[in-house]
């Protein structure tokens, strides 16, 4: 829900003390200078490492919504694809990132004529810290967990935190790996429609 | 729980199959808009190419193509024909004793006949001498 974000902005620039980061920095300027002089490859770069990540944030800025947050989502990636400006460092381009999304939100829901069920747009300037909404999202995630039956929670914990191959739960649990596949398939949904609801 | 194995679990949870097909979705279209931009900046180059090239052919045509200007020449008007006075017998002219000393002296003399001096020679093989006819 809209009051549930309370999450704290994040706006400062990094330190950029530890030459890995100056480096990441560097390589941010790298690409955002090499998609706005149209180099394809370099929008590619940028579009698999951003897509996700701005999925999970267009999730939350629509409250769980996910045909909403397809929406912006693709919005957003259009946007970035037409609109990018050199950024300075991550932190800049996030910065910019959520100010496209927020933009091109507010002109979807202009658009559709409906509020929704989704956040109110001012207080989504306080979710721009993609840290805080990973931490959201996680912190639900170990909530939706918690509120799984017992044999889904230890199915979770076997493929997920014990590290063990699918091939190896079906022979613990004397099932085939076709069974454990679509009940992972089914605990994941169910995982996922806990998040929206709780976003 | 480790964090890690967290996020993975999240990543599967969120970008699950259906996520898969849009985003494959999404990245055609924000590719064939990338690629769009990209297409109007080149052409939005080569108009601006166009433009200069053609306003610069426009300019020089007007200007080389405009009437000559009129050249304006300070010539001398044409010195009127001298005519004879006396200041005018210019020195090219021999006097009468030049003339007669030009020959062997006594040869020759200068008569007056309707109203003209004409030079008499004594002896006509000193004329032939000096003269063809």
């Amino acid at each position: 829900m809209a009051t549930s974000l309370t999450f704290t902005l994040n706006l400062e620039a990094p330190m950029l003390c530890d030459p890995g980061e100056a480096a990441f920095s560097g390589r941010v300027q790298r690409l955002t200078r090499s998609i706005q002089q149209g180099d394809e490859s370099a929008f590619e770069t940028f579009y698999a490492e951003y897509s996700p990540r701005l999925y999970r944030f267009t999730l939350v800025l629509t409250a769980g919504n996910e045909d909403f947050a397809r929406e912006l989502h693709q919005e957003i990636m259009i946007k970035c694809a037409v609109k990018m400006r050199v950024m300075e460092d991550e932190t800049q381009l996030w910065q910019w990132l959520a100010q496209v999304a927020r933009n091109a939100w507010r002109d979807i829901l202009r658009k559709k004529g409906r509020e929704g069920r989704c956040c109110n747009i001012d207080e989504m300037a306080f979710a721009l810290s993609e840290t805080a909404l990973e931490d959201r999202l996680l912190e639900i995630l170990e909530a939706a967990i918690e509120s799984l039956p017992e044999s889904e929670q230890c199915l979770i914990k076997q493929i997920y935190f014990e590290k063990h191959a699918q091939k190896e739960v079906a022979g613990m649990t004397g099932r085939t790996i076709k069974a454990i596949q679509s009940e992972l398939a089914r605990v994941r949904k169910k995982l996922r429609t806990f998040i929206s609801k709780s976003l | 729980m480790k964090s890690p194995d967290v996020k993975e679990l999240l990543e599967d949870v969120i970008h699950d199959s259906s996520f898969v097909e849009h985003d494959l979705v999404s990245r055609e279209r924000a590719t064939s808009a990338f690629r769009n931009k990209k297409r109007n900046a080149f052409l939005r180059r080569i108009t601006l190419i166009a433009a200069s090239i053609l306003i610069l052919a426009t300019a020089s045509y007007f200007y080389y193509s405009r009437p000559a200007r009129m050249e304006l020449t300070i010539t001398k008007p044409p010195q009127p024909m001298q005519t004879e006075g006396p200041e005018n017998v210019s020195s090219n002219l021999l006097t009468d004793a030049q003339l007669l000393a030009v020959f062997p002296a006594g040869s020759c003399y200068l008569a007056e006949a309707d109203g003209r001096k004409v030079l008499v020679f004594r002896d006509e093989k000193i004329k032939k001498r000096y003269f063809v006819n």
